[in-house]
């Protein structure tokens, strides 16, 4: 099966590396990165990506809206998105289930943490590479 | 002169007299707000000094806090490009240690096939016993240098340093948390002094110019979560999967309603044409 192509979303650099760095360890090496919202937009129209990580609070463009603008584009609906944020309230993560993001992780987070979201994800969603 | 015009006069002198009257008990009221004002005058003088000073100081907390945040990111960025390099020679290592490994137990397999080709050109008509120990002291004596170059060791060293590594990374995570705790604080510190602005205004006739802003930092600048915490992210996940379940939950329990209301539809229906 042809590797798994994720995008990364996060306004901070330093945690861009480590999430990268952390899904490498686990066995995904395709990883591609943006700084924002917009920017995600534009790289999944430009370069695609099987599967979304999102930041919430980001500039330009937050990780809501961009959750919001996927599921409303047929190309994405289905694709697998995982929130990776500091916002850990109840009503925070009700919201984001509203827009049907795929599962919630809180940041600080642990790389066993990360795998165990990841898979959990991948076992309910067909996943087709891009 | 006329009896009226006398009247007149009379309450006008009467009027006189208790404006007079009311005057001299007035005048130590108005000593005293005299007295008060002329007090408050250097206090006020102080506080305007107090909260110019302030003013003053704030944006250069805020310097400093950009500093503070700068710092922490090029000392992540750094630690980073090491750990990265570290990453890719332990897996190297990783790599040739796994591959030794299986050299050994390939060799393993030969030497024990040269010890049983040894034996047979040693002792040609073979006694079963002598055979037996011959070939045992054979794979005794390699199982004894390949422990001595096996890799097990080394492997699982490896994969502590990996996770070791790994551990190192993961908690670098407090650089992004600690810049948006720190953003918070340079907004805080930011409607702070606009207040004091205001307040300096009421002191000053002159009108403030318009200054360059002096609380954009770029590092500073972004967009922060005020409750954002190193500590405790454990029990925040627990909260999150516990409203991520009841959420999936709740939503299984929907198809069912839509097939209730189904049926209450149609039976309404069946109801109304008979």
């Amino acid at each position: 099966m042809a590797a798994l192509k994720f995008l990364v979303v996060d306004d901070s650099l330093t945690m861009r590396r480590i999430v990268n760095n952390t899904l490498k360890t686990i066995g995904h090496e395709n990883v591609i990165e943006a700084g924002d919202g917009k920017d995600a937009m534009a790289k999944l129209l430009s370069e695609g990506a099987d599967f979304l990580i999102t930041d919430w609070n980001m500039p330009e463009m937050n990780g809501l809206d961009l959750v919001k603008w996927a599921r409303g584009n047929a190309q994405f609906a289905k694709m697998p998105i995982l929130m990776v944020t500091t916002r850990g309230n109840k009503e925070d993560v009700i919201e984001a289930m509203k827009v049907r993001v795929n599962n919630y992780i809180v940041k600080p987070f642990t790389a066993q943490g990360l795998k165990e979201k990841i898979d959990q994800i991948l076992k309910t969603v067909e996943v087709k590479p891009a | 002169m006329k009896e009226e015009d006398l009247s007149v006069i009379l309450n006008k002198v009467e009027e006189l007299q208790a404006l007079l009257v009311f005057s001299q008990r007035s005048i130590p009221f108005l000593q005293d707000i005299f007295t008060f004002v002329n007090d408050m005058v250097p206090v006020l003088q102080q506080l305007r000094t107090s909260v110019e000073t302030t003013s003053e100081k704030l944006p250069k907390a805020s310097k400093q806090l950009d500093k503070v945040t700068t710092a922490t990111e090029v000392a992540s960025t750094e630690i980073l490009n090491i750990l990265e390099t570290m990453f890719t020679k332990i897996q190297g290592m990783q790599t040739e240690a796994r591959n030794r490994n299986a050299e050994i137990e390939a060799l393993k397999a030969s030497a024990q096939e040269i010890a049983e080709r040894l034996h047979l050109l040693a002792i040609p008509s073979g006694n079963g016993d002598e055979r037996a120990a011959f070939i045992g002291a054979c794979e005794k004596h390699f199982e004894g240098v390949a422990a001595l170059i096996s890799s097990e060791k080394e492997i699982a060293e490896l994969d502590t340093l990996q996770s070791d590594c790994t551990n190192i990374m993961i908690a670098l995570q407090v650089q992004d948390i600690t810049a948006q705790q720190i953003a918070a604080v340079n907004k805080m510190m930011q409607s702070v002094d606009t207040g004091l602005n205001r307040l300096l205004k009421h002191f000053s006739k002159v009108q403030t110019e318009t200054e360059p802003p002096k609380y954009k930092h770029r590092r500073l600048d972004i967009v922060f979560d005020v409750s954002a915490e190193y500590q405790g992210g454990e029990e925040r996940q627990h909260l999150a999967d516990s409203v991520i379940e009841e959420t999936k939950q709740a939503e299984k329990g929907k198809p069912e309603e839509g097939v209730k209301r189904g049926k209450k539809r149609r039976a309404r229906k069946g109801n109304t044409t008979a």
